[in-house]
């Protein structure tokens, strides 16, 4: 499925078409609910937040700009922020279990399969201007969804301590990937 | 010159927070306030797209994982389950006319060929409910063209025992009206007509819901439903 097959889908979304609803979901719940497994690391609240990001998708398709970026970027950024929407709204102590969990995928070989990807290697490389330590704290947020809480936890460092490293971190991976 | 290094002061602080919301890991509070400026002010919305952008060759470690065919559940949710209380749409009185007669699936495919195109819907009402410090969430989706109010728990825990969760409408400076107890995770109701600016609130009921027609007990969360 190319990325122009699924902007091509969106437009017709949202024309109100539920044929290429339809066409889209079986183009891209893979993917999504991948990403909602990650995050969520919980199969029966994955496919709830399926349900609901697919609803959103229907609902706001016509805001999707293909001269602004990849439909699949879109697609993703609507589950990513549902998903962790979720997990903040959780209560404290059941966060810490499923995060726990979430840690052993943030590992760095992960990322191997990514180097490959040309379009990947900008990011890549910067992220390596970043001590190794920050690099992965910032990939374990995005990727996992992990809170400033549950980084400081696994970096044993203040909670605001973190959150100055990784603001610091995201400024300097800004400067790298404008320059 | 300090006014220029307030201004670039505002400007670190608006990115940085764009960033962090991308990257994840602000508070559920921090992350509503954040949606709500992007609401708001394009400038910030567009550094939260730019920061999507950034990030978005990290999507590809995100590994596919096949999803069960949920798309019922989600149609039922947009466009209403067939309901047979429901007064029928164009395409429901089409297929109970031909209901029977051996060749209605291909009349009903060929009218729908001669069908003039739809009208453009009227856009979907939405609501966001939730509140300070509090985990509960719902999502409202209003669907005028079935006149129906699709309200979904999105997060936190169900009522405790003995108690339940309770939907009001309230609209202008009218008192609220009650659109039902939750007893599911995703409730439909009928609803003939709903304005942008109303709102919608959940109140914490005993079981069976308030008995007076107002919200006795403590009302949870609320949001203001807008036109998308």
């Amino acid at each position: 499925m190319t990325d122009d097959t699924l902007a091509s889908l969106l437009a017709r979304v949202a024309t109100q078409d539920r044929a290429a609803f339809r066409e889209l979901y079986s183009a891209s719940s893979a993917k999504l609910f991948g990403t909602l497994l990650r995050i969520l690391g919980n199969r029966a609240e994955a496919e709830d937040a399926l349900q609901e990001v697919f609803t959103r998708v229907w609902l706001r398709a016509a805001r999707f700009d293909a001269e602004r970026g990849r439909a699949m970027t879109w697609l993703i950024a609507i589950a990513r922020n549902h998903a962790i929407d979720r997990i903040r709204a959780r209560p404290q102590q059941t966060a810490g279990e499923d995060e726990t969990d979430l840690l052993a995928d943030t590992r760095p070989g992960v990322e191997a399969g990514l180097i490959a990807r040309g379009e990947a290697q900008r990011v890549i490389e910067c992220m390596n201007t970043l001590e190794p330590d920050r690099a992965e704290a910032v990939r374990g947020a995005y990727l996992g969804g992990l809170s400033y809480q549950a980084l400081a936890e696994k970096f044993d460092v203040p909670l605001n301590t973190m959150r100055t490293w990784l603001r610091r971190s995201l400024m300097k991976l800004k400067d790298c990937l404008e320059a | 010159m300090s006014d220029q290094g307030d201004h670039r002061h505002d400007d670190d602080e608006a990115e940085g927070l764009a960033a962090e919301y991308v990257l994840g890991t602000l508070p559920l509070a921090e992350r509503i306030a954040a949606e709500n400026l992007a609401k708001t002010q394009p400038g910030f919305a567009a550094r939260i797209a730019a920061w999507e952008q950034h990030f978005a060759p990290l999507n590809a470690d995100y590994v596919p994982v096949p999803a069960p065919n949920l798309l019922p559940q989600i149609e039922a949710r947009l466009f209403g389950r067939a309901d047979p209380d429901r007064r029928p749409g164009l395409f429901g009185r089409l297929r109970s006319a031909f209901a029977g007669a051996a060749v209605a699936a291909a009349l009903v495919v060929g009218a729908l060929y001669l069908l003039p195109a739809p009208e453009p819907a009227a856009p979907a009402l939405t609501a966001t409910l939730a509140a300070e410090a509090q985990p509960l969430t719902f999502a409202a989706v209003y669907d005028p063209s079935s006149d129906a109010l699709t309200l979904t728990q999105t997060a936190g825990p169900a009522a405790e025992t003995g108690r339940v969760y309770e939907l009001w409408l309230i609209a202008g400076e009218a008192a609220p009206v009650s659109l039902g107890v939750i007893d599911a995770q995703s409730i439909t109701r009928p609803l003939a007509d709903l304005a942008p600016g109303a709102v919608l609130a959940v109140s914490l009921e005993p079981t069976g819901g308030s008995t007076t027609g107002a919200p006795t007990g403590p009302v949870l969360v609320t949001g203001v439903v807008a036109s998308l």
